[in-house]
């Protein structure tokens, strides 16, 4: 039996991966469990809720600052990296909660925040049990972490397919 | 020159979607949220509303609920653009009168022939 910690991280490495992919930016997971950054206030950082029965807590993310000069987007505009950075946290989060699904899991999510990493370190001390990923890309590490109340034996998949995917388009 | 409304609280994504729909030949009015967006639905006329779902002051189905209710503007077609995906939600949106139902990140060629297709 498939344990609910790997069920986890597949998941949230999955999504990670899949996410950054969008943006042209290739990242790699690393070993898990790694120890945060030491300079987090050069990070750009956000922070996203979300509550169900299975899980509650916050997922964290950590950008090394130059990572948004890498990322790839309609007419190359500058964007604001704070706001790219709670936009991404926002969206990683929706992909691991439709990826939930499939575990008939239904997260309620809310609204991402842009914080400095000495805020957000600060915010996510004490939450146990906490989940640290890292993802390796050409400008540092990008950091995931998803701390709170996870009942990690309830975390398997059902098969269930209750969502649409990423980027569909569904014209009624 | 058609007008399209976005209304999402992420800059980034107002800005993406917005030089994604200009480049088309689109003109685009951005709100960042349901209270700033039925206020530019007021001052302008507008094809098609874009709509993110989870905002705050007043959500994505919120503000299509009243858009519904207002004779004036309940002809606009509404396509909402969300990281949600859950089934429920979207058959959800379908019954309020949305005209469809994009997940982030929507790929500009398909945001922009949803555009094409939905807009009046």
């Amino acid at each position: 039996m498939i344990d609910g910690r790997n069920t986890l991280a597949t998941i949230v490495q999955s999504s990670a991966v899949s996410l950054f992919q969008v943006y042209a930016i290739a990242v790699a997971p690393i070993i898990a469990s790694r120890t945060l950054p030491s300079n987090l206030d050069l990070q750009l950082s956000s922070t996203v809720s979300f509550s169900s029965p299975v899980l509650s807590g916050n997922l964290c993310l950590f950008l090394p600052p130059d990572l948004a000069a890498m990322a790839k987007w309609p007419g190359q505009k500058a964007l604001d990296p704070k706001d790219w950075t709670r936009e991404l946290c926002n969206q990683l989060l929706g992909r691991i909660k439709n990826r939930l699904h499939g575990c008939d899991i239904d997260l309620r999510t809310g609204l991402p925040m842009s914080v400095t990493g000495t805020l957000l370190d600060r915010h996510r001390s004490g939450k146990s049990p906490e989940v640290v990923f890292g993802f390796r890309t050409l400008r540092g590490e990008v950091i995931v972490t998803i701390a709170g109340a996870i009942d990690f034996a309830r975390i398997h998949y059902t098969g269930k397919n209750v969502s649409a995917q990423e980027g569909d388009v569904i014209i009624f | 020159m058609k007008k399209i409304l976005i209304v999402d609280d992420s800059e980034t994504i107002r800005i993406t979607v917005s030089t994604t729909l200009e480049g088309a030949g689109f003109t685009v009015v951005q709100a960042v949220d349901g209270i700033d967006g039925l206020a530019k639905l007021a001052e302008n006329d507008v094809s098609l509303i874009i709509l993110d779902v989870n905002m705050p002051r007043l959500g994505g189905l919120e503000m299509l609920e009243r858009i519904q209710a207002e004779p004036k503007f309940s002809k606009i077609p509404v396509v909402m653009l969300t990281t949600e995906a859950h089934f429920s939600l979207i058959e959800r949106a379908k019954k309020l009168g949305a005209k469809g139902w994009m997940i982030k990140p929507v790929k500009p060629e398909n945001l922009i022939a949803a555009a094409k297709k939905i807009s009046t």
